[in-house]
């Protein structure tokens, strides 16, 4: 457990060292406890919990929007081989297209504001969401869709009471994937062309060259990534270790 | 092939027809405004233009050529250091946790730093590109570094196998499909960052163009690149499926 | 006038080619340790076929370990053709029990065998190669299965694999742990034949790990029975039945059912 410290904490005192020494002088130079100064400012001010809670409401919804229509998508898809066959053109031409490439047009439809980073949150997410329900879809043992026949159910109820039942677990790591994706995806957007949110606080920073506040909320972002990421590991542990055993 | 199999694959493409017929419809009734939905056809001779007068081409060559050489620094980095991390427990102890820690980083995040010490610069651009793309790599590459077979080690020594053969012939092979997953998914990590770095920047590329078009409100350009990069994504997304298919073909049970 | 003879060579009849001389392992555990072997003592003539049985953790294949450098002894020590076993060699090959994990899968059949020419310390040229591939591949049965990976092979393919690839190192001596404990009764009985054919053919020095009495007794030419915990050998039988042997003539051989009677006894019995 010790090791795992030893090399972060010989960098931040290195570039405390460094920083503070005055070794380079430069305005993109800051320092550790500069920085921890700058994001405790922020913090205080509210504008680093405001700009969190506009790039969370905007990755939260996209990942709700987007994530829905995957889960749904890849749901259909998994039990008609019909419908998998019909859409696979279709889908397999729009998903190479990198998210990225439709911040102009989001902003060209939804203008600035919260519209156009759901947007293209919602396309991102739509994708890891839909591979992932459709292959777990897909897996079902055929034994409980037999029986789903032997019981004469119609689509709706066999979807509800068979299929889902079953795949619980993994729409939740389609989920869990997702929603790092949308973190990503809603402050890239920020950074390129939305003026809110954690990206666009980042930018600023940049731009008006104050690096210890840029470097409080890089690594405020980051937390916020891994923070995301840990919970929602833990929770899938708890929740689920009794699927995996049985 | 069944007929079924043939029936449907036709069906597909005209699932997709019906979608573009679709959009021209809305398009052209202006059911949707032409100001953000130009009618399909508008948007392939849009496409069509770019082809004619070269600037296509120019676009595609800056965003691949600056995405190629920053992946191409992320995969030899990438993969270099992940040999060095994964072979050593003891190093692994001291990084890895740090590692973990900034994987769910968003690469585009380091954009700002990156600006701010080497301006908006190609320099800026081939840093940022190979920054972001190196971390699934290197993950990866350690991931699978660490994972060989314990006995094939074994087997490696009571055939006196030397370290460097230990490592080309038993680690490096073992870990082909772990680090392949990390290139590929490296690959798509630096076509992003290259389309909005260039937004961000002046350089000439799809990413710039699309941006241009949307300020000056000319879907049709806009659409077109929109295109473009959907195809270039296909493009990229092909030869990688080839080139894994190819390299793990040990993994398949026939 | 003892100098004048010549000093006698290790690899003469008389002396053994392995040497076991109280042998010890044992492990550190949280309170103090676990002794896995006590004072093994062995000798294994060159050309010999030593089967070793015993019941699952008397520590037979630790022995096996041990003979193959794998492990070093807690105590005693091990000779090998005059010299102590330090670290692993090729000249004492081992086939695993886990063939699937000792394979290389990205590696086809031809390819796995070249992995062991590769990397000998005797240059050969590629022609030479390839034509002692095809000659190992021809005599364990694999030549039809050349340029295939190991997953598309049978679990007896994939051992045939190993040992090829074991006999192409050239061993003085083959060690195998429970080399065909994974396979189905058909397939065993069809390996049995095969390895004692090739023991006989290349007079090559064979140490057996099983756990199968009846296999131990039909293969060797000496048996060995270990005791569990800590694992000690509790008897060696000199095997007398004639060769070839004979999956069924041998097996109801009267000798033959002696021999299985009388290492019953020494086994421990199951619980």
């Amino acid at each position: 457990m010790l090791r795992a410290l030893v090399l972060p904490v010989l960098l931040l005192l290195l570039w405390e060292f460094v920083g503070q020494s005055g070794l380079i002088q430069s305005d993109m130079m800051s320092y550790p406890s500069a920085v921890a100064a700058a994001g405790a400012a922020a913090l205080l001010d509210g504008s680093m919990l405001k700009a969190t809670q506009q790039t969370i409401v905007s990755a939260l919804i996209g990942l709700l929007i987007g994530g829905g229509i995957g889960i749904a998508l890849g749901a259909w898809f998994g039990m008609s081989d019909a419908a998998n066959r019909l859409g696979r053109v279709s889908v397999e031409t729009v998903r190479p297209i990198p998210s990225v490439a439709l911040i102009p047009l989001a902003m060209l439809v939804f203008g600035f504001g919260y519209g156009m980073t759901i947007a293209v949150v919602a396309f991102a997410c739509i994708w890891p969401a839909l591979i992932i329900t459709q292959t777990a879809v897909k897996q079902v043992p055929r034994e409980l869709l037999e029986v789903a026949r032997g019981l004469e159910l119609g689509w709706v109820r066999k979807l509800f009471t068979i299929v889902l039942p079953d795949v619980v677990p993994n729409l939740f790591t389609a989920l869990r994937l997702a929603a790092g994706v949308a973190l990503i995806v809603a402050v890239t957007v920020e950074i390129t062309a939305n003026p809110q949110g954690l990206g666009y606080a980042l930018i600023v920073a940049q731009e008006t060259l104050h690096p210890d506040r840029m470097f409080a909320y890089l690594i405020w972002v980051g937390l916020i990534g891994w923070l995301l990421n840990f919970g929602l590991l833990q929770a899938q542990r708890r929740l689920f270790t009794r699927w995996d055993i049985a | 092939m069944t007929a079924r199999a043939i029936l449907l694959n036709i069906g597909s493409v005209v699932v997709l027809l019906l979608f573009l017929a679709l959009w021209q419809f809305a398009a052209v009734t202006d059911l949707v405004s032409r100001v953000f939905l130009p009618p399909v056809t508008d948007a392939f001779d849009a496409l069509w233009r770019q082809v004619e007068d070269g600037s296509l081409v120019q676009a595609i060559l800056g965003t691949t050529g600056r995405m190629l050489v920053g992946f191409a620094f992320a995969v030899v980095v990438g993969c270099g250091f992940g040999l060095l991390i994964g072979l050593s427990p003891t190093v692994r102890a001291y990084i890895e946790p740090s590692l973990e820690f900034l994987r769910p980083l968003p690469a585009s995040a380091i954009i700002p730093v990156a600006i701010l010490m080497l301006g908006l610069t190609k320099t800026m651009i081939i840093f940022v590109i190979a920054f972001g793309s190196l971390w699934p790599i290197l993950l990866a590459t350690i991931q699978g570094v660490k994972s060989v077979e314990p006995r094939l080690f074994e087997m490696a020594r009571t055939m006196e196998l030397s370290s460097r053969e230990v490592i080309t012939s038993i680690v490096l092979p073992s870990a082909v499909p772990d680090i392949f997953a990390g290139v590929r998914l490296g690959l798509t990590v630096s076509l992003i960052l290259a389309v909005i770095t260039e937004m961000m920047s002046a350089e000439v590329g799809l990413g710039a163009n699309i941006l241009h078009a949307a300020r000056s409100f000319n879907s049709p350009d806009l659409f077109a690149g929109v295109i473009t990069l959907g195809l270039l994504g296909l493009v990229i997304n092909a030869i990688m499926e080839t080139a894994q298919r190819h390299l793990t073909r040990w993994q398949q049970d026939y | 006038m003892v100098q004048d003879k010549p000093m006698q060579r290790a690899t003469d009849m008389q002396s053994p080619l392995l040497s076991i001389e109280n042998v010890s392992f044992s492990v550190p555990v949280a309170q103090g340790k676990l002794t896995i072997l006590q004072n093994i003592s062995l000798n294994v003539r060159q050309g010999e076929f030593v089967s070793i049985i015993g019941g699952s953790g008397c520590g037979k294949t630790t022995l096996l370990r041990l003979i193959g450098g794998l492990n070093r002894p807690t105590e005693g020590r091990l000779m090998f053709d005059g010299a102590p076993i330090e670290q692993p060699s090729r000249r004492r090959a081992v086939v695993f029990q886990d063939y699937s994990k000792a394979l290389l899968p990205w590696r086809t059949v031809t390819s796995n065998v070249q992995l062991a020419l590769d990397t000998d310390p005797t240059p050969r040229d590629a022609a030479t190669k390839k034509k002692i591939i095809g000659r190992l591949l021809e005599q364990v049965g694999l030549a039809e299965a050349a340029d295939r990976f190991p997953r598309q092979l049978s679990g007896g393919m994939q051992q045939r694999l190993q040992i090829a690839r074991c006999l192409a190192l050239e061993p003085k001596m083959l060690l195998m742990d429970e080399p065909f404990g994974a396979l189905d009764a058909m397939t065993r009985q069809t390996l049995q034949d095969e390895i004692a054919k090739l023991a006989k053919e290349t007079g090559m020095t064979v140490i057996f790990i099983t756990h199968d009495i009846e296999e131990a007794i039909y293969l060797g030419d000496r048996v060995c029975a270990m005791e569990s915990r800590p694992g000690r050998i509790s008897a060696v039988l000199d095997i007398d039945l004639k060769f070839p042997r004979d999956q069924l003539t041998t097996r109801e051989d009267e000798q033959f059912l002696r021999y299985r009677h009388e290492l019953f006894q020494y086994l421990p019995k199951k619980h």
